[in-house]
């Protein structure tokens, strides 16, 4: 592959990587670190790189694992946040729809960091990285329907969370 | 009809499912009412974290990836793998080891079958013995002997059947026409042989 197109595919990818590598680090500097890293190994490997699968899952399949080695490496576990019914007393019971807006927003990003990692990494791809479902069984290598129930429970339990709070309507 | 599956009514807002099936979810929709709560919700769900993701991922810089890009220029070409670490050599190096090996194994093994063999001849109740090389020629030999062997004995035999004249004479005076023409058949034979 010729530098040229490499540095287009690395480009294309980068925002998308570093959003991966910084939700799932939770960490501005790491990430930033993580997302060089991954594609200098992406820019030594590229000679090992078989067409037979696009250049967008192998370089995701390489981010998947690097995140992963930094985070053994670092020992970083993922942080407690308190739970639902803690958080519920906190909540106003008639807020401004500014402030309902930031409460649900950091209400979500609890719910997201206390996601299992498979179900995480499903829903950063999913929407942090835009990619479809199909994109993200082969980078995964787990069958369509794994990574959609992957999916489905992630999206259950943040349901589930915003309808405890009761920071969104629902019925019954 | 049942109501529709979390699963599917989350594939159906995903635009995951085909058109026959998506149509099939359609029809329901316009007769359930639970299910049009459900899919409402869930439409809300999924709009809500699509709208903070947004906000998310603008919120977060991202750092520009110039720099990277430099700095693989600035990186020395990578050579070529040596052909040993190769992954189409791998197989053939193996292949050529284990064709030497097995060579190897054959010449320097030592032989098991003995170089000499005695064999045993007896003739008039005297046993002789001979020491034969074995050669690769050695069952060939061991053939021609065998043939040679049998021919001489049978030559032995005739000489002493036919050798006796005086005997010879009487034995043809007093054969008839038939048993001569037999015995002159037999002759023949033998002499072929």
């Amino acid at each position: 592959m010729k530098s040229v197109e490499l540095n287009q595919l690395i480009e294309e990818n980068y925002q998308k990587i570093f959003l991966l590598a910084l939700k799932m680090l939770k960490n501005y500097e790491d990430a930033e670190d993580a997302t060089q890293d991954i594609f200098l190994k992406v820019y030594e490997n590229i000679s090992s790189f078989r067409q037979e699968s696009k250049f967008t899952t192998w370089v995701y399949r390489i981010a998947l694992n690097h995140i992963y080695y930094m985070n053994n490496q670092k020992n970083k576990e993922l942080k407690q946040f308190p739970k639902a019914h803690d958080v519920r007393t906190e909540m106003n019971a008639n807020p401004s729809s500014v402030l309902q807006e930031k409460e649900l927003f950091e209400s979500l990003e609890k719910v997201i960091n206390s996601l299992s990692p498979r179900q995480k990494e499903v829903f950063i791809m999913r929407y942090y990285n835009q990619l479809p479902f199909k994109k993200i069984a082969q980078i995964l290598k787990k069958s369509l329907g794994t990574v959609k129930s992957n999916y489905f429970f992630a999206m259950q339990k943040i349901k589930k969370d915003l309808q405890n709070q009761n920071l969104i309507e629902f019925q019954e | 009809m049942k109501c529709i599956d979390k699963n599917i009514l989350l594939d159906y807002l995903n635009n995951e499912l085909s058109s026959r099936k998506k149509k099939q979810i359609t029809s329901h929709l316009s007769k359930c009412e639970h299910c049009r709560e459900e899919l409402k919700e869930w439409k809300n769900i999924l709009d809500i974290t699509q709208e903070f993701v947004d906000q998310d991922v603008k919120n977060n810089h991202v750092p520009p990836h110039a720099h990277i890009t430099q700095r693989f220029d600035n990186l020395p070409q990578k050579q070529e793998r040596p052909f040993w670490i190769r992954s189409w050599a791998k197989p053939v190096l193996a292949t050529v080891a284990v064709l030497f090996m097995t060579l190897m194994i054959y010449f320097l093994s030592p032989k098991t079958v003995s170089e000499s063999k005695e064999n045993y001849y007896l003739i008039d109740n005297v046993t002789y013995t001979e020491t034969v090389p074995l050669s690769d020629g050695y069952l060939d030999d061991l053939e021609t002997m065998y043939l040679q062997e049998i021919y001489e004995n049978e030559k032995l035999t005739l000489d002493i059947l036919y050798g006796d004249w005086q005997y010879y004479e009487e034995v043809l005076d007093n054969l008839d026409q038939d048993e001569l023409q037999k015995l002159i058949d037999k002759m023949y034979d033998n002499s072929i042989t």
